[in-house]
């Protein structure tokens, strides 16, 4: 469906190029959940921009990016910075398809059939601060599901959460992505997370970002949380610290 | 215990008045002529509410400010706001903008008075230059300092420049443009009751505020003061009460 090929992003800083993404290879199936793992700061957002075409390459090309024009829906990381105050929830909900202009009756009955099938314990006409951080990281996604998106783009969404909300948001994702059917991208920096919800997970260096190896999850989805005790999951999490270890080969030792 | 809480301010005023009372109309402590007693103050004011001048130069003083500073607030939000989008022109304009804040706006009068004659045209100039200066200038920096995020979010949605601007831009400047709004009401206010306390008009609140100190009417220059004391402090309470209305969010979110 997506294929990123030979993609290279450089910026000009201080009159010297910084490439902060070199030669990023893979691809994104439809119906597939790809998790991005890389360190803080590799260039994951400028990939993003890349990706949803806020950015563009400075060589390579990103194959089916152009069908994806308003077709993708985002949880942003910062989800209380990216919501707006001054709309209530619904009308948060609603704002992507006010955006394509589309009738407010037909934007009401999306919403309502979202409702149904999410189902938030909370009333979605009270303003956005008075919601827990929970709250608002469903209002994030169902603002990202209300387009029907072809691809899910899931950019750290549990980073503001605690441990015991990220436990439980982990299932609520594996649970929706399965019932919705979705493409996802979905970008972390937590081992355990990124190969319990992926069908592949894509290593990424350090700046100057390369794809370092991609990993296949061989777990069918929906998985269940205990996966994560099982023999089979701890081996598979060996692989991966090897790699995430080869990842990190080439930084300098620190002085 | 809202219920005292509500009271607190008034009891302030009280208190003012009861040291006034006891101070001045009691034991006539100062001299009348700087501080006459109270009761002469409020009688003077009753009086000039009866007869109706009160009224007339409330009217007049208010219908220029209301001009000046309904014109300085529309052109000078709409005038900032394109001017934020546009940080480049901005960079331009942003010196002499300064420069002009830079004067001290009473001292523009006298070109004022050349310009626009000696009629109410020349006082609206004055409460508008200040509200209309401030508000390019809040407006511009209110666009200018929004958050890179939600801009952002809004792009990946598929929103064009314009629904940028209109369902986010706006809205987060709109803090600083109430700041904006909240400078302006008290200058320009001020700076009309000084304007008309030159030549020109025989209505206004400033001009019965100079024709008291040119008679020596102590009393009728306090009862004014203390008019005028009221409407600064109605107008400030209901920019203040028309702010949390609208921004109802800022610093929750």
């Amino acid at each position: 469906m997506i294929e990123f090929q030979s993609v290279r992003r450089v910026f000009r800083e201080n009159e010297q190029d910084k490439v902060v993404l070199d030669n990023i290879n893979f691809e994104i199936n439809k119906g597939e959940f790809i998790t991005l793992f890389g360190p803080n700061g590799c260039g994951k957002s400028t990939l993003m921009n890349l990706l949803t075409g806020v950015d563009v390459v400075s060589a390579g090309t990103i194959n089916g990016a152009n069908d994806l024009k308003g077709q993708i829906g985002f949880v942003f990381q910062d989800y209380r910075r990216t919501l707006l105050p001054w709309r209530s929830c619904a009308k948060n909900i609603r704002l992507p398809l006010q955006l394509r202009g589309i009738p407010k009756k037909e934007q009401k009955n999306r919403l309502a059939t979202l409702v149904e099938k999410l189902r938030p314990d909370f009333d979605l006409a009270q303003p956005i601060f008075t919601l827990s951080g929970g709250q608002a990281q469903m209002i994030s996604l169902m603002r990202a599901l209300i387009i029907e998106p072809k691809l899910l783009i899931l950019d750290e969404p549990f980073s503001a959460l605690d441990y015991g909300r990220t436990l439980a948001w982990r299932q609520t994702i594996m649970n929706v992505v399965h019932a919705f059917n979705l493409t996802t991208l979905f970008i972390s920096h937590d081992l355990d997370e990124a190969l319990y919800l992926g069908d592949r997970v894509v290593f990424m260096t350090r700046k100057p970002t390369r794809v370092q190896e991609v990993l296949t999850v061989p777990f069918s989805r929906p998985r269940d949380p205990q996966l994560l005790g099982t023999p089979a999951f701890a081996a598979l999490k060996l692989k991966a610290l090897h790699i995430f270890e080869s990842c990190e080969e080439n930084i300098p030792s620190p002085r | 215990m809202t219920h005292s809480r509500r009271a607190e301010p008034l009891l302030g005023f009280l208190v003012l008045a009861a040291l006034w009372l006891i101070a001045v109309d009691v034991f006539r402590l100062v001299d009348p002529l700087l501080l006459p007693p109270l009761c002469d103050v409020i009688l003077r004011l009753v009086e000039l509410i009866t007869n109706g001048s009160l009224t007339r130069d409330i009217a007049a003083t208010l219908a220029r400010w209301i001009q000046g500073f309904g014109l300085g607030i529309f052109l000078g939000t709409s005038l900032g706001l394109l001017l934020g989008i546009m940080p480049r022109i901005y960079r331009i304009v942003g010196g002499p903008l300064d420069f002009f804040r830079g004067i001290p706006v009473t001292a523009i009068f006298p070109l004022f008075l050349m310009i626009f004659g000696i009629g109410d045209a020349s006082k609206i100039a004055m409460a508008f230059l200040p509200t209309f200066l401030l508000m390019i200038i809040n407006a511009s920096y209110g666009v200018i300092h929004t958050s890179p995020e939600r801009r952002r979010a809004l792009q990946i949605f598929g929103a064009n420049r314009i629904q940028v601007f209109y369902h986010v831009v706006f809205f987060e400047a709109l803090p600083q443009i109430f700041i904006g709004v909240r400078l302006s009401v008290s200058l320009s206010l001020m700076v009309t009751v000084v304007s008309e306390m030159f030549i020109g008009t025989d209505t206004g609140l400033g001009q019965r505020i100079y024709d008291s100190y040119l008679t020596s009417s102590v009393s009728t220059l306090y009862a004014y003061l203390l008019v005028l004391g009221l409407i600064g402090y109605g107008l400030n309470k209901a920019s203040v009460y028309l702010e949390k209305r609208t921004i109802f969010w800022a610093g929750r979110a």
